[in-house]
């Protein structure tokens, strides 16, 4: 029979794969009193598997988190580009909300800010790339969905031919529709009937 | 008289911070305490085992329920206002944002953090640590190092199972019970939660609960009066002060996080 020599690698070989782990709840009994602890005289693998399957169960639960509840494929990770709008009021218009055209969220408020110089909002769409062909005619407004859902901005593509540029990343769509705020509907309202009497 | 009290007072102040002294030296020691992936890799597996995979039956259970008790109050209040689609995200927020790191501190306070001052209070009352050290042992690396990142390591995943049970309790009760749109309940959800400030932020905050439980529960055993008496009140005050001192620092991480 052909014998192997003997060297360091062959008796690796032959070593039963948990032998260090008996010898090291020997050695952790000597000082630790450790195999009067019923989890201490669990086999190591047994402890492996289990942690094993605590670990996965954790990663799944991560990605229920990150799919189903915070949803990162919506939030679009694509190629995005950016269009700005000057609106007289935003109303209740946060960084977040939607940019819809008919329905469909093309992209996100990514900031507002106040316009030093004219005290008008100014408000920065982030849409997403493939959305990218509208012309200088195209008009926002900020629109509420529901009587007390959040606002949202719908953006209306307007017409293309030779005489209107596209919009070009960066640009102030000049077409705006500002909020509409209930407060000064009533007063309008309450203003004209009191012209009317 | 006066001296007298002035000296207990003086006295009992440089007992608080002899301790925190103590605690700061004993975490530092154990953060790290652990000699070489090798060794202490065994160990390190070993106790998320005793910490982690043993708390998570509690975890599941009152996760699955607090979920169901959220839909249920959230139901019969927003159905009043004929927004009961906005239950996902009601559920979905408070579990991810608030009561999966908080309730699951407050849990592996009680279930893993007493057990690990107990079994370190005996060890030292029955003079395991001091013979260790005899041998040369360090006890900060052999014992407290693995125990300290196990938990460490072990309640994020256990919060994030948490949230995430509960989110499929309040599910079940939500859209199979009460019978609101699942579409809704999901695409609602989505829409309002974010990954980076609310899961995220959600996961931050249980590693800064995971420190600051297992840091108290560690150093209670690791200072307990060696007598039956000693060790329990160790265990009484590790799950005090761990419940105290989760809640307070919930209080200004959410200040941080959250109120912009």
């Amino acid at each position: 029979m052909d014998v192997p020599p003997f060297s360091k690698e062959n008796v690796s070989l032959v070593k039963p794969r948990f032998y260090d782990s008996v010898s090291r709840n020997k050695k952790g009994c000597l000082f630790l009193g450790d195999n009067s602890v019923w989890w201490m005289r669990m086999s190591t693998r047994k402890v492996e598997i289990m942690v094993g399957l605590f670990v996965t169960l954790a990663i799944a639960a991560m990605i229920v988190l990150a799919f189903k509840v915070a949803d990162i494929s919506a939030t679009g990770s694509g190629e995005t580009y950016e269009l700005k709008a000057k609106f007289d009021n935003i109303g209740g218009l946060k960084h977040r909300s939607a940019v819809k055209v008919g329905g469909v969220v093309i992209g996100r408020v990514s900031s507002i800010i106040l316009d030093p110089e004219d005290y008008l909002p100014v408000v920065t769409l982030t849409l997403e790339l493939k959305y990218s062909n509208f012309s200088e005619t195209s008009s926002v407004s900020i629109l509420t969905s529901g009587l007390l859902g959040e606002q949202y901005i719908g953006f209306s593509p307007g017409f293309i031919d030779e005489t209107v540029d596209i919009l070009q990343a960066g640009d102030y769509i000049e077409d705006t529709k500002s909020a509409l705020v209930l407060e000064e509907l009533i007063g309008q309202f309450l203003f004209s009937v009191g012209n009317d009497g | 008289m006066i001296l007298n009290m002035l000296q207990s007072i003086g006295a009992g102040v440089f007992d608080r911070i002899g301790g925190v002294g103590r605690a700061s030296i004993m975490l530092f020691g154990a953060l790290f305490g652990i000699p070489s992936i090798r060794k202490g890799f065994p160990l390190f597996v070993r106790q998320i085992y005793v910490v982690g995979v043993q708390s998570l039956t509690i975890i599941m259970v009152s996760g699955l329920f607090i979920g169901m008790v959220l839909a249920l109050q959230g139901y019969t209040v927003l159905v009043d206002y004929g927004a009961e689609d906005s239950l996902g995200p009601m559920v979905g927020l408070s579990l991810l944002r608030e009561l999966g790191p908080v309730v699951t501190g407050l849990l592996f306070a009680g279930r893993a953090g007493s057990a690990l001052t107990a079994e370190i209070g005996l060890m030292k009352s029955t003079e395991q640590l001091s013979s260790m050290e005899m041998m040369a042992i360090d006890p900060l690396r052999r014992v407290i190092a693995p125990r300290f990142w196990a938990g460490l390591f072990c309640m994020p995943l256990l919060a994030i199972i948490f949230s995430t049970i509960g989110i499929l309790g309040g599910h079940l009760v939500g859209v199979e019970w009460l019978g609101i749109d699942g579409g809704n309940f999901w695409s609602i959800m989505q829409s309002k939660v974010d990954l980076v400030d609310d899961v995220f932020n959600g996961v931050i905050k249980s590693i800064v609960f995971a420190i600051v439980v297992t840091w108290i529960s560690l150093y209670k055993g690791y200072n307990a009066v060696p007598t039956a008496d000693g060790i329990s009140k160790a265990t009484t005050d590790t799950v005090v002060q761990a419940s105290l001192a989760i809640l307070g620092l919930d209080f200004v991480l959410t200040v941080f996080m959250f109120s912009s």
